[in-house]
């Protein structure tokens, strides 16, 4: 049912239908984690759009130069992208109740996303050691700003499929295994996509990115 | 990601045994409630004392040595904070949110209750992170509770070094804390509905609840922003906020940035947040009105779209609280006719719930007087926020006591006076006694009264032009001798509502042994929580077996049936069709 | 029973208090006589509605109170009324709103013949800037203002006959409208002078402005009105409403950018004889 119908429904007159009719209830356990997470990212998208907009506000400032991007990025992207490419193909293989291949790729993907934080990190240090703080300029405090927020959130990504996933194949419960790895999937591919979005405006600075378009 | 649901068949084995995990690693959301609401209230009372400590410099200036400029600013910055945020936002949420939502849709609990475990844990590190900040080189930021850059960070201001850190960190882990929760009360109302119970059969408090919290997903996340970047500014010397200046007589390093940007930032957060506390409280009031009145509520319809309205609107008046800051005059028209359209649904709940009054059996409760009390109240703040948000009647007026006055009558006291109708109301079902009744009166007339002889007279002292945030008048001379003596009557006027308050504690602490008994159901009210085969409710609320929903939550006085009330897990009678 | 006589005295507190207060608008000083007038006729339109919905409620409550043999009707919704209430409001607002807007406008277009006047606040003064016979400010620059008078910069051909004002009180000429250019050098504060109605904010890093015509002699306040640190309470300072003689006689005795830096270089070389 539509929402617009459904809100202009006039509750005070009777239905006669069962109630399981009219609301069966609450919903499965897969799906509740399922719209928690989608909410979740809502919220992700709320906090990495209003930094976007603060961002390209400021690229149009005099202030502003624009960011010398590591080249280490191009390599940490691709990392990143690996890391979604086994998440995915874990998440196939455990669809096909093949979680003990699925555990492999997981750890794997994991190690991957490790690996793209210490690529972050390295790219820092590459900034850093050629003198440029992040007081430097505003394209390099958005620089340290956005990496460091955008790599919290893969590290919160890492902890929580760790944990999940280690009690899953502890419980050893396949449909558990299926629902986790497919949450984890989500949520990486996703933050993939943030990350693609923030590394493209960092890419587009060179000059107000207004003009450019 | 990580959730457990209460199966029906998990129950018992799931049900917390020792006092550790039944009370403090307590995963039962009206547990947690009443953690929330006594953190809030704890730190509530600390904010109460700081605007004593105001109202004494205002009132008797010169008078008390330990209030100088620097301590008068940090009062008034954290009075303002923990109230908005800490209090109210905390309690309308984290506390009813908690407690009802669960006991109102016919569930057995949050749908994530670990997560709402560590929500209160997180709110719990946030408050104490806050109150850390009073002890530290230099105290509590005073850079009010805007926070309005350059200002907060720089010399001058009093906190601007240690103050100003932990109040965005303190603010960073309440918006992790609030975000978790939020997950739940959201997920919560829209998947753990029992049977029969469709989103048009929830009660408003419900759905001022629900909606409050998605704005709150929404909106602080530009808080998040906003204070990250400020952290930046701070520690690490970047100027997002900061063009060239100079201050106290030295070149900073910092350049470039834009103040105003902070701005939008703070109230792309900060309007929202107004409607994120004001929402839960209409939702609340339109309930105790309706049970109290024995009435259902008067277009219960056009409360949802109201609520859902207000919310969605909400987001785009922000820079109403900008017209005089600088940015581009041009966007006072948006902004005006935007603020004023929000006008149109707001009074239309004001309608709606004199309405429901009308032709009602209406009981002179506690509750219900706390809601007359409450209309009342936000009627005068509601119509004082259409000079403010006209954008040219806004100019003599803004950072005026005008403002004060608006923002105290509407989002200060009205939505505390729900708070206390809304203890009292639901005080019996959570501890299975009556709040003594004197005492409450006692409560009621003072806080009622004295709040509006506080706030309306300030609105005067506004339209003479006499500026907020101000240490002293000394020496101004446009400022009348009468208005001080004005100050001072409303000083001691906030000093006895303050008393007030401690029998409310007392009272609170004294009716869980010495209340008169209160059955399950002693409002006689028909919406879910009432209907608990336990009071209080035991873990898991319902028994063996969840409730079964038949009808809306406002089937009061019933053509064709005795009683007056028809709770909402009673099936539809036979013939009972053809009645309506 | 007792909260309708309550609700019913507040009412009557209420209106009685808004006739008889002493407290309310200073007298005028500017050509914003239009802002009072809004601002009385949104008290009148807001005091109508307080006054109606309040005795309204106290009515319903008196008699639908509850009694023996009283019972509440069922009455789920009554869109005809909703619509009416819902228009009636509308066009209130609209009232309100739409003179409001123009106004507005006015407020923000400054007028051709106004000359402008530069403030600028710190940490907790003010000081001003008069244009000089060239109608053009000098271009300035907050990181010079400890090197230059005002920070103006020496290379800016337009900044010589800029009349530096250092000091708390502002001149300006009855009837003549001005354009205040309002800068600071360190942190947000607000030009608010009471009398005048109009206030704007200064930003750091930006220009904002106002516009105003004084309809009065006299000396008023000049309050800072955002919060600005500890002595934000003492940011004072006063503007003088002249007539054309006395307004001449103030201007004649300040002086301008070129003449200062000239006096500085002579103070400069006195004091390398002195300590020679």
């Amino acid at each position: 049912m539509s929402i617009f119908r459904h809100i202009s429904t006039k509750p005070w007159l009777l239905d006669e239908r069962p109630a399981n009719v009219i609301h069966p209830g609450l919903a499965s356990r897969t799906s509740t984690t399922k719209s928690g997470l989608r909410l979740f990212l809502g919220v992700i998208t709320a906090l990495f759009a209003l930094l976007s907009v603060a961002y390209i506000e400021n690229t149009t400032l005099a202030y502003w130069t624009p960011l010398l991007e590591p080249q280490l990025l191009w390599l940490n992207t691709a990392v990143l992208v690996l890391s979604s490419l086994t998440i995915q193909r874990a998440r196939n293989l455990a669809a096909k109740d093949l979680p003990v291949q699925a555990r492999r790729l997981l750890i794997t993907s994991a190690v991957l996303a490790v690996a793209f934080l210490f690529g972050q990190m390295f790219a820092w240090l590459e900034l850093l050691q050629l003198g440029y703080f992040a007081s430097v300029n505003a394209s390099y405090a958005f620089y340290y700003l956005m990496t460091a927020l955008h790599g919290l959130h893969i590290f919160g990504g890492i902890t929580v499929l760790v944990f999940a996933l280690d009690r899953a194949y502890r419980e050893d419960n396949v449909d558990t295994i299926k629902r986790t790895v497919q949450l984890c999937a989500t949520y990486w591919h996703y933050l993939l996509l943030i990350w693609v979005v923030l590394f493209a405006m960092m890419l587009m600075d060179n000059g107000s990115i207004l003009d450019k378009i | 990601m990580v959730s457990t649901n209460i199966e029906d068949s998990e129950l018992d084995s799931h049900g917390p045994q020792t006092f550790l995990t039944k009370y403090v690693w307590s995963q039962d959301h009206k547990v947690i409630a009443i953690q929330y609401m006594g953190t809030a209230t704890a730190i509530g009372l600390v904010a109460l004392v700081l605007s004593w400590f105001m109202r004494l410099q205002i009132g008797f200036p010169d008078t008390f040595d330990f209030i100088d400029s620097e301590s008068y600013y940090q009062y008034v910055t954290m009075h303002g904070m923990i109230m908005v945020i800490y209090l109210l936002t905390a309690f309308f949420l984290g506390g009813f949110g908690n407690y009802l939502i669960p006991l109102m849709v016919g569930a057995r609990d949050m749908v994530f209750p670990y997560l709402n475990m560590l929500s209160y844990w997180f709110y719990l590190l946030s408050v104490i992170i806050l109150a850390s900040s009073f002890f530290v080189p230099g105290g509590a930021t005073g850079a009010g509770w805007t926070l309005y850059p350059p200002q907060s960070i720089l010399e001058g201001t009093p906190g601007s070094d240690w103050g100003i850190i932990l109040m965005l960190v303190s603010l960073i882990v309440f918006i992790i804390a609030f975000t978790m929760g939020g997950l739940n009360y959201v997920i919560t109302v829209l998947q753990a509905r029992t049977e029969g119970m469709t989103m048009m059969r929830l009660p408003l408090t419900i759905w001022g609840i629900f909606v409050a919290t998605i704005m709150g997903l929404l909106a602080f996340p530009a808080l998040f922003v906003g204070g990250v970047m400020m952290m930046f500014d701070k520690v690490l010397g970047t100027s997002f906020f900061i063009p060239a200046i100079v201050s106290m007589g030295e070149s900073l390093e910092y350049g470039g940035g834009s103040p105003l940007l902070f701005q939008h930032l703070f109230w792309f957060f900060g309007h929202p947040e107004v409607y994120i506390v004001a929402l839960p409280g209409f939702g609340i009031v339109s309930d105790l009105i309706s049970v109290h009145a024995r009435k259902n509520i008067f277009g219960y319809r056009q409360m949802v779209w109201a609520i859902v309205i207000i919310g969605a609107l909400s987001f785009i008046v922000w820079a109403h609280h900008m017209y005089v800051s600088g940015m581009d005059p041009a966007f006072g028209f948006f902004f005006a006719i935007t603020t004023l359209i929000i006008a149109l649904p707001t009074a239309i709940k004001v309608y709606n719930w004199v309405l429901t009054l009308w032709r009602g059996n209406i009981h002179f409760t506690l509750p219900m007087l706390f809601a007359i009390a409450f209309v009342f109240t936000f009627v005068v703040g509601g119509l004082t926020g259409l000079f403010l948000g006209n954008v040219v009647v806004d100019v003599p007026l803004s950072d005026t006591y005008f403002v004060v006055a608006h923002f105290h009558m509407v989002m200060g006291v009205a939505p505390v006076l729900v708070v206390f109708g809304a203890i009292y109301h639901w005080y019996p079902k959570a501890t299975g006694r009556m709040m003594n009744q004197t005492m409450g009166h006692i409560h009621f007339w003072v806080t009622f009264i004295g709040t509006y002889l506080i706030f309306f007279p300030m609105h005067f002292l506004g339209f003479v032009g006499i500026p907020r945030r101000y240490f002293t008048f000394d020496g101004l001379d446009f400022i009348p001798e009468s208005a001080l003596t004005l100050n001072a009557a409303i000083s001691i006027a906030a000093f006895v509502v303050g008393a007030a308050q401690m029998v409310f504690l007392f009272n609170l602490f004294w009716s869980i042994r010495n209340g008169k008994k209160a059955d399950g159901n002693p409002w006689r009210a028909t919406s879910m929580e009432w209907q608990t085969p336990q009071t209080p409710p035991v873990h898991g609320n319902w028994g063996a077996s969840l409730p079964v929903v038949h009808r809306w939550a406002y089937d009061y006085s019933l053509p064709g049936v005795e009683e007056d009330f028809v709770p909402q897990t009673i099936p539809v009678a036979e013939g009972e069709m053809d009645e309506r | 029973m007792i909260i309708i006589v309550i609700i019913v005295l507040l009412v009557i507190f209420s209106v009685v208090f808004s006739f008889v207060s002493p407290w309310t608008y200073v007298p005028i000083a500017a050509d914003w006589s239009e802002i009072d007038l809004l601002l009385t006729a949104t008290l009148w339109i807001t005091g109508a509605v307080f006054v109606a919905v309040s005795l309204f409620m106290a009515y319903a409550l008196y008699k639908y109170r509850q009694s023996a043999g009283n019972r509440a009707d069922f009455e789920p919704e009554n869109k005809r009324l909703e619509l009416i209430l819902a228009v009636a409001t509308s066009v209130g607002v609209i009232a309100m709103l739409a003179p409001g807007l123009v106004v507005w406008n006015k407020y923000i277009t400054v007028p051709d013949d106004a000359k402008i006047v530069e403030a600028v606040g710190q940490q907790w003064s003010w000081a001003f800037r008069l244009p000089g016979e060239d109608g053009e400010f000098g271009l300035v620059s907050t990181h010079d203002i400890y090197e230059t008078p005002f920070g103006v910069s020496a290379s800016d051909p337009a900044g010589s006959d800029d009349i530096i004002i250092d000091d708390n009180e502002l001149h300006l000429l009855l009837g003549q409208p001005v354009k205040m250019v309002l800068r600071s050098i360190d942190v947000l504060h607000n030009f608010y002078v009471p009398q005048f109605r109009a206030k704007m904010d200064l930003v750091p890093g930006i220009v904002t402005y106002f516009w105003i015509t004084p309809t009065r002699t006299g000396t008023f306040e000049i309050i800072c009105a955002e919060l600005c640190g500890v002595g934000h309470s003492q940011m004072r300072g006063y503007v003088v409403v002249d007539e054309k003689k006395e307004y001449n006689e103030w201007l004649a005795e300040q002086e301008t950018y070129a003449k200062l830096v000239a006096n500085e270089r002579n103070d400069n070389v006195e004091y390398a004889q002195n300590s020679e």
